[in-house]
């Protein structure tokens, strides 16, 4: 009888150990703590506000945020998300050619749209924690306009922190970019490669 | 005519305190358009009348310089104050009401008539808000989507809103039609052209770059207009991971 015992006890100490890792393994690895993400935004604030306050040549500003946005954001996560259901059927060749396509796009476009908050000054106001990821709320002021909210959305569900959506007064950059695409893949006949031509082509990538 | 006024005074007090005390409308999610068609026309005449006249013609504002399209809209906010006021006071938002009285006398007097704004630089920027508003807080729902002529898109509530702050603009209505019935049309259309000149390169890309604008516009109008009007309820965003790797 003892063995059989002593099996119990072999057997419940690798149910509890497989519980446990398996515990420790599905908590959402977003050990990212608001205070963190905070911090975050703040460097990548400072940074942004140093570009667009300085006087400099147009190229050489637009080339500064491209790279900001290029180091600190999930362009990935972005590209899969704008194609909405039409990643599930496009083969793995598709998706890379798409996500090249995108991030030009993205890049080029975003850039622009900082650059146009020139003598802007950003202010990280407060983070708080939303479900899986952190909400970073910043306030622009600029010169003879009323102050308003840019929120910064980040996770660490890709690998370290990064930012998954910026809403500027309450407009969402996703939001926009999922219905842009997605009207962009429907006149297209839903040939992503076609659309990536196209994004490559946009006024935006005209490298 | 005298002794009649006073009951209705009575009895438009008693319609407000009522309406005070309704709970604001629900904030829609989904996009309500059932006149697309027409919509859709309005929004092509709107974007031909940009490339036409207002882009063009914001260009050559664009040469004035600088201080002096700062100045008249400037000037052209501050005319706005007191009809915001107003409805501070019937939204019962009295703080609101204090800081934007604050701020019209600051720039009406230190600022020169209003040509600048030394308010905002003591923590007086403009609280904003609108007859739209105030429906919205009454419990009106926000209604269709609808694009009007030259001004853009609005909704049905916020377009009813639009006429009543522009007939209950004390300064609309009292004080600027003596000097000049058309000058506060005239600030307010040089305002509008030094914003289209300053966000050209973002408006062009809506109007003229993007796939869809008339989407785009109504989606772009209603985010943003109904994340003004969420006070204390936060937005819970889209989240991009669950989509692609699924919930966690």
């Amino acid at each position: 009888m003892v063995p059989i015992k002593c099996s119990y006890k072999a057997f419940f100490a690798i149910i509890f150990t497989t519980f446990t890792l398996f515990a420790v393994a599905s908590t959402p690895s977003s050990a990212l703590e608001p205070s963190e993400a905070e911090l975050f935004i703040g460097r990548i604030v400072a940074e942004v506000n140093e570009i667009i306050s300085a006087n400099e040549e147009e190229e050489i500003a637009l080339q500064k945020l491209e790279s900001v946005f290029e180091r600190y954001a999930d362009i990935n996560i972005m590209a899969l998300t704008t194609l909405g259901v039409a990643r599930r059927a496009a083969s793995s060749e598709d998706l890379d050619i798409y996500k090249g396509a995108f991030k030009i796009y993205f890049l080029d476009k975003y850039a622009k749209r900082f650059r146009e908050l020139k003598d802007g000054n950003i202010e990280v106001v407060s983070a708080r924690k939303v479900k899986s990821y952190v909400e970073v709320r910043s306030i622009i002021t600029m010169m003879d306009w009323a102050p308003f909210d840019v929120i910064w959305l980040i996770s660490d569900r890709s690998g370290p922190a990064k930012i998954f959506n910026i809403v500027m007064d309450g407009i969402s950059l996703l939001a926009f970019e999922r219905t842009e695409i997605g009207v962009m893949l429907e006149n297209r006949g839903g040939n992503i490669k076609v659309l990536s031509e196209a994004l490559r082509n946009t006024n935006y990538s005209k490298k | 005519m005298k002794l009649a006024q006073k009951p209705r005074i009575i009895l438009g007090t008693c319609v407000l305190f009522v309406l005070a005390c309704c709970s604001p409308a629900a904030i829609k999610t989904q996009i309500d358009d059932p006149v697309e068609p027409v919509n859709r026309v309005v929004h092509k005449v709107n974007r031909g009348l940009d490339k036409v006249v207002v882009r063009p013609v914001s260009k050559v504002y664009g040469v004035v310089p600088q201080f002096a399209r700062s100045g008249i809209s400037n000037f052209a906010s501050n005319l706005r104050i007191p009809g915001i006021i107003v409805n501070d006071v019937i939204q019962v938002s009295f703080l609101d009401a204090a800081s934007n009285s604050a701020r019209f006398i600051v720039n009406t007097t230190v600022g020169i008539g209003g040509l600048f704004d030394p308010a905002s630089r003591i923590g007086l920027s403009e609280r904003s808000t609108d007859f739209g508003e105030t429906l919205h807080i009454w419990g009106v729902n926000e209604g269709a989507y609808v694009e009007l002529p030259v001004f853009g898109p609005s909704t049905v509530r916020d377009a009813a809103g639009r006429i009543v702050d522009f007939a209950t603009n004390p300064l609309n209505v009292l004080i600027l039609p003596k000097p000049d019935p058309k000058l506060m049309t005239t600030v307010t259309t040089l305002k509008l052209l030094d914003q289209r000149g300053r966000f050209s390169e973002l408006i062009d890309s809506i109007y003229y770059e993007s796939e869809d604008s008339y989407s785009q516009a109504k989606s772009l109008y209603l985010q943003r207009r109904r994340n003004f009007l969420r006070t204390n309820e936060s937005e819970e965003y889209f989240d991009p991971y669950i989509d692609v790797y699924g919930s966690n």
